[in-house]
């Protein structure tokens, strides 16, 4: 029988083949997670709607696929398949990773994480159950006589390095894969996913097979010690994409001033406390929002996309706020949906959640549509300012930069003195195809405006 | 009514439960074990234990008797079966009071009664005199499997017998029918013939051990036969009544025979109904075994099922395997359940022990086989103890070397199983086994010499095929 990819989600009509989870001649039940699938939006499971054994795999990893496309045989358990697969391609693809959207670029933003140098203060969501370990999660199953050999403590230690085993490579005699083997790929030599638990690799000492990167080049070693291949696919290929899509079509101009944040701070201080008291972490993004509201309602354009297909500026009169986090797998920006409605308690929650469920790949596609400006927080990491990427087809970024004491001349009594006051600075990078570069500093400045007086926006309110 | 609240319970305290609630307090878990019945399962009650108990003492005494040929004789050896079951209940007294202390000593609560989910976190526990409301955060299902029964022939644990009253007997019965050549059937059935009872044993299949090759059980076939025991092979058994010589059964064939005592050992069935896995949404297939992922995880993410419960192959040591899996699955660690070489022991006489692909399995897995045998009846120490019956049989991949299976029937074969099944979780190959140095005299010097059968080159058995001799190039 053959099962046809179904449909993964409203308006999307293929996605890449990110990884398969299962192989020939294995057989899968009900519900068992088949494969990953990436589409503009999200990385989707595609679940099981068969129970019997897969006898032919018909798209590659990598490959674009599309839907009712047929992706692989099976034979059906037992004669007849629980469910015709192919007879209803229904849409239950579970979202679980989001991070397909456009990265803002300049913006390694940690968007709860405060800013000046502040630390996130995020944590995963504690999981109270226990977490299923799939065959997978675990490497490959081995099996007697199979292709790969390896004694049960070094499959233990691979699945304890969170490595497939059957990616490693064996130097023992008849391509056994050794202890020391499982410690150079985790030292390095594997997949990124293995770099990361690379404190499971420190005992290594005394193996004498034992190769650094460093070792490898002293001794003059092969270029395949020296590079690494990585494959380009799934997510990094999305965000790959969707840059080059903003850089091709949008006509890029950042505009950069400088803000006394002093008002914020005092203000977010003050949040600070409340929210801790009502168990939210107020951060200075729900405030910037809000300003950022005020100043769009002033300045529509900026609030805009480009429809090239109908030849049309589509001016949104919803305030949706896109926010990026960078994630393990790389840049995505869910959205705070309606935010001129929301208090800044409410968006600060929101925010903590959907950086929350970013991270640990809970997105939904919900959360990653519907976005009309973005805002990036590079301030967690310091630097001056960033000039962000446009999260395409929006035509506005404005990039929140860290926020730092300096000492600045102020009018104080009718005589000049200086004085150390909180201090940042916003770039807006915006498409100049629909926003000249006046408009865009007029906005900043009424931006900066409400955030120097962060009292005035209990006016917007109103 | 009482409640208690328990982080993790382990339901059933059998040597899958009991393992697993020891490994999970050593991983700093508090752990509540619930068991119905005493502490050591079936294994330590009511199967493997005593029965290699009875088995023991059925073999010396047999031996007693049969020492002519090496210059002993002994007159006047007798048998007090009551005795020997006074004993064998020390044997599992001992081994479940160590159970008992270890679970104890690592901080175990045991609870003695009838529990039942009544939802997926919660157990209504039924001892003598309360019943008990347990909330848990995570329950690991060791509730094991017992014997089959069979239409027409209910057990009464008076004449007609299962396992558990077989192992319990006081007096020695004149004649028993083994319903049942399966591996409990064959073992029960070789006591009693050494004890001296007239056995037959009636199996409706086409052969005797199931899915054991061939060639083993036609070792242990020929023994029983040259121990006066009737084999009945394809075929069933229809109806008996009690009279009073005993049991008269008929069999699928017409025939009649009256026993004395009838036992039934068709299989085991699991446990599936008595302990509310529906109230707790756990998942079991079609034969009643609950489904479980390579943690041991069943559908519902805080319950793990262990042991017979979780399917084949119904072994105690498959189950305390899984236990240790489950309890470092609980514990947070990355664990599978990853075993490719799960020994399977057989106390026949003489012993089975398989680990590994059979040479059919191999062959339909799409492996070019290379087998290699080697007799112990070539085997120095195995003639010393007079024990020449058997052989040990290994399968490799003719492309690779590997070991694929290692087949033994013959003494001390389930203590010998143990080096095939480290060499097979270790993936060596046959000539791996072949370089080893094998104490000499000794058992697992066949082992040695069958890997060298198998590669071509044994020493002690001369192969005529000159197609099988060692090539130069084979070891270079």
């Amino acid at each position: 029988m053959e099962l046809k990819l179904p449909e993964l989600g409203e308006g999307v009509h293929e996605g890449e083949l990110v990884r398969w989870l299962v192989k020939v001649g294995d057989m899968v039940k009900d519900d068992q997670v088949l494969a990953e699938i990436m589409t503009d939006k999200a990385t989707v499971e595609l679940p099981s709607h068969i129970s019997g054994k897969v006898t032919e795999i018909l798209a590659k990893e990598g490959e674009t696929v599309h839907v009712n496309q047929v992706i692989m045989k099976f034979e059906s358990a037992g004669g007849a398949a629980k469910s015709a697969p192919s007879a209803d391609p229904k849409a239950d693809a579970k979202t679980v990773n989001a991070p397909a959207k456009p990265a803002p670029a300049g913006a390694q933003a940690q968007p709860t994480g405060g800013n000046g140098g502040q630390k996130s203060e995020l944590k995963s969501a504690p999981d109270s159950e226990p977490k299923s370990m799939s065959a997978k999660d675990g490497g490959e199953m081995l099996t007697i006589g199979g292709s790969v050999t390896a004694a049960p403590a070094t499959r233990k230690l691979a699945r304890e390095s969170g490595i497939d085993i059957t990616q490693v490579t064996g130097t023992g005699p008849d391509g056994r894969v050794t202890n020391a083997d499982v410690e150079k790929f985790v030292s390095g030599g594997g997949k990124s996913a293995a770099a990361k638990s690379s404190g499971t690799g420190a005992n290594a000492a005394g193996s004498p097979s034992f190769t650094s990167g460093y070792a490898a080049r002293a001794k003059g070693g092969s270029p395949a010690d020296l590079e690494e291949r990585v494959p380009f696919k799934g997510l990094r290929k999305k965000i790959a994409e969707k840059m080059r899509q903003s850089k091709d079509h949008a006509a890029h101009f950042t505009y950069v001033e400088e803000c006394d944040a002093s008002a914020l701070v005092a203000l977010r201080t003050q949040a600070k406390e409340i929210g801790a008291k009502a168990g939210v972490k107020v951060t200075y993004l729900p405030f910037i929002m809000k300003a950022m509201v005020a100043a769009l309602r002033r300045y529509p354009m900026m609030n805009s996309s480009l429809d090239e297909e109908a030849g049309q500026i589509v001016v949104k009169k919803y305030y949706n706020i896109a926010l990026s986090v960078q994630t393990d797998d790389g840049l995505t920006a869910p959205v705070v949906k309606d935010v001129a409605n929301k208090t800044i308690l409410e968006l600060a929650k929101e925010i903590e959640d959907l950086a929350n469920r970013a991270r640990s790949k809970k997105l939904t596609m919900e959360d990653l549509t519907g976005g009309t400006i973005t805002l990036t927080n590079a301030g967690t990491i310091g630097g001056l300012f960033a000039t962000p990427v446009i999260n395409y087809p929006e035509v506005a970024i404005l990039g929140f930069n860290k926020i730092f004491r300096k000492p600045v001349v102020k009018m104080i009594n009718g005589k000049e003195e200086i004085v150390i006051r909180d201090w940042t600075l916003f770039s807006l990078s915006l498409d100049h195809r629909i926003v000249d570069g006046a408009v865009g500093a007029e906005f900043t400045k009424l931006f900066i405006y409400y955030i120097e007086n962060p009292s005035l926006l209990l006016m917007e309110s109103l | 009514m009482a409640n208690k609240t328990a982080d993790v319970v382990v339901l059933g305290a059998g040597p899958a439960g009991y393992v697993c609630a020891i490994r999970l307090a050593q991983l700093g878990k508090k752990v509540t074990i619930i068991d119905r019945d005493e502490i050591g399962g079936v294994c330590l009650n009511r199967g493997c234990i005593p029965s290699k108990a009875l088995i023991y003492a059925g073999t010396m005494y047999e031996k007693t008797s049969h020492l002519e040929t090496v210059g002993i004789s002994v007159k006047g050896a007798s048998l007090d079966m009551g005795k020997m079951n006074a004993w064998k209940e020390t044997v599992v007294k001992k081994l479940t009071g160590g159970v008992a202390g270890l679970l104890k000593a690592n901080g175990c609560e045991f609870l003695s009664g009838d529990a039942k989910f009544t939802g997926p976190k919660t157990l209504e526990l039924k001892s003598k005199n309360e019943t008990t409301i347990l909330t848990f955060n995570t329950c690991v299902i060791a509730v094991g499997s017992r014997p089959t029964p069979l239409k027409g022939f209910e057990v009464d644990h008076d004449v007609i017998l299962d396992s558990t009253s077989a192992l319990s007997q006081t007096e020695k019965p004149e004649s028993m029918l083994c319903i049942g050549g399966g591996y409990i059937g064959l073992e029960l059935g070789t006591f009693y013939a050494k004890v001296g009872t007239k056995v037959t044993v009636v199996e409706a299949g086409p052969g005797l051990l199931g899915s054991v090759d061939p060639e083993l059980t036609n070792v242990v076939k020929k023994n029983l036969e040259k121990r006066g025991v009737k084999l009945m092979i394809g075929v069933g058994v229809k109806s008996q009544v009690k009279t009073k010589k005993g049991v008269e059964v008929t069999f699928a064939d017409g025939t009649k025979d009256t026993f004395s005592k009838v036992l039934v050992t068709i299989g085991r069935t699991p446990n599936s109904n008595d302990f509310g896995l529906d109230k707790a949404g756990v998942k079991v297939d079609s034969k009643g075994f609950i489904t479980v992922d390579p943690q041991r995880r069943t559908n519902v993410p805080h319950l793990f099922a262990i042991g017979d419960i979780a399917g084949q192959p119904l072994l105690a040591h498959k189950g305390s395997k899984e236990g240790l899996v489950a309890a470092d699955a609980i514990a947070g660690k990355k664990t599978v359940f990853d075993v490719l070489g799960m020994p399977a022991v057989i106390f026949t006489d003489p012993e089975i022990a398989v680990v590994g692909l059979t040479e059919f399995e191999a062959k339909e897995k799409g492996f070019t086989v290379k087998v290699g045998k080697f007799p112990f009846a070539a085997n120095g120490r195995a003639l010393s103890v007079v024990e020449p019956d058997g052989f040990v049989k290994m399968i490799g991949d003719a492309k690779t070397n590997r070991l694929l299976g290692v087949h033994i029937v013959g003494a001390e074969a389930s203590n010998l199983i143990a080096e095939a099944t480290l060499a097979i979780e270790m993936g060596a190959t046959i000539d791996d086994l072949a370089l080893t140095v094998h104490a000499h005299p000794t058992l697992p010097e066949t082992l040695m010499e069958a890997a060298d059968a198998t590669l071509g080159h044994p020493i002690h058995i001369f192969l005529k095929k000159a197609a099988t001799a060692p090539s130069p190039s084979a070891n270079a």
